[in-house]
């Protein structure tokens, strides 16, 4: 009796974090939808001159390079802020002895953070630059595709290794990642027609590749794992708000040109 | 040093944002948890005040970075 119901148990509790990570990757995929379609059809943005290069339709790559490399940058300088204060943290307490094990921990974790965002920035810098890599354009995506991936499960399985988190949590992780890679790569074709205007099914299924491994390259980069974290202690709408209205800032200023001239130059 | 201006300000904005949301964090610990809450994770007033001091360093250090990489733009 006690096992049948601890499986029934174990069953649905598998079955709510998939649940919930797909509840999760959609409601991730309606906003990026909601924002592929603002920026793409909507006359407001071009008449407040948002964006400078609608009628350049080669220029998604360097959109996406542009976008990613800032994403990189601010999640470099977000780890190295962490670190930091691990150091404040662990010199200012009250019996340092203690915990030397927490603080190696915590170092080592953040040190192959950065680790892992130095190889994506190069691997951003490689392949999304047009005409430095000499594949087709499909394989190119593909390949950035899978790397992305594969540095996303490398990372959530040192967390577990660590013991930063737990398995079950990074196994939900997983699940929500897969997901959404799932949902993007379902959807590629018509995201890709937003994008880039295109009968050739060739540059569509490239586009919609691109366009999964970048968000792919940005939940890696901002650990929006935080999103499905939120419903490990009950579902909060502030948080839930809190995290879109960062991607659609984040993402508005990858897109707003007059932003990035005086920030960036 | 000019190639990179941009990301350094990109950087040094989100020093700020982070260092601000620390601080304002540890006052709002320091204002709702007792002496003998706070001995319960390893912390008591003075290590609550000696944080906000660091992270007011960092917020200045950010601060000047980002005020010059500003006025080297604005001098071209």
């Amino acid at each position: 009796m006690l096992n049948k119901t601890a499986l029934k148990i174990g069953f649905l509790m598998i079955l709510f974090s998939i649940l919930s990570s797909i509840i999760l990757s959609v409601s991730i995929i309606i906003v990026l939808l909601c924002l592929a379609y603002l920026i793409n059809n909507t006359k407001i943005v071009d008449k407040l001159g948002l964006i400078s290069n609608t009628e350049e339709s080669e220029d998604i790559d360097m959109l996406f390079f542009k976008g990613l490399k800032s994403f990189l940058i601010i999640k470099l300088t977000i780890t190295i802020y962490q670190v930091i204060n691990t150091l404040i943290i662990h010199f200012t307490k009250l019996n340092i002895s203690d915990e030397n094990e927490t603080l190696e921990k915590y170092i080592s974790y953040h040190f192959m953070d950065i680790v892992i965002t130095i190889i994506a920035y190069f691997i951003v810098v490689k392949l999304y630059e047009n005409g430095k890599v000499k594949f087709t354009n499909k394989l190119v995506s593909a390949i950035s595709f899978i790397i992305a991936f594969y540095l996303l499960s490398f990372k959530i399985s040192y967390l577990v290794i660590l013991k930063v988190v737990e398995a079950t949590y990074a196994t939900q992780l997983l699940i929500y990642y897969f997901g959404l890679v799932a949902i993007l790569l379902f959807l590629s074709n018509k995201i890709s027609v937003w994008f880039n205007n295109s009968n050739d099914n060739e540059t569509q299924l490239s586009t919609g590749i691109k366009l999964t491994a970048a968000a792919l390259f940005v939940c890696l980069i901002f650990d929006f794992e935080m999103f499905s974290f939120m419903l490990y202690d009950g579902f909060n709408m502030f948080d839930f708000f809190y995290y879109t209205i960062i991607l659609i800032a984040l993402a508005s200023f990858v897109f707003n040109k007059k932003l990035a001239i005086i920030i960036l130059k | 040093m000019k190639k990179y201006n941009g990301y350094i300000k990109l950087a040094t904005i989100t020093f700020l944002i982070l260092a601000l949301k620390e601080i304002e964090q540890l006052y709002f610990t320091g204002q709702q948890m007792s002496e003998f809450d706070l001995q319960h994770f390893n912390m008591n007033f003075e290590v609550i005040v000696n944080r906000i001091y660091a992270q007011i360093a960092i917020l200045l250090i950010a601060l000047i970075v980002l005020i010059l990489s500003f006025r080297k733009s604005y001098a071209k």
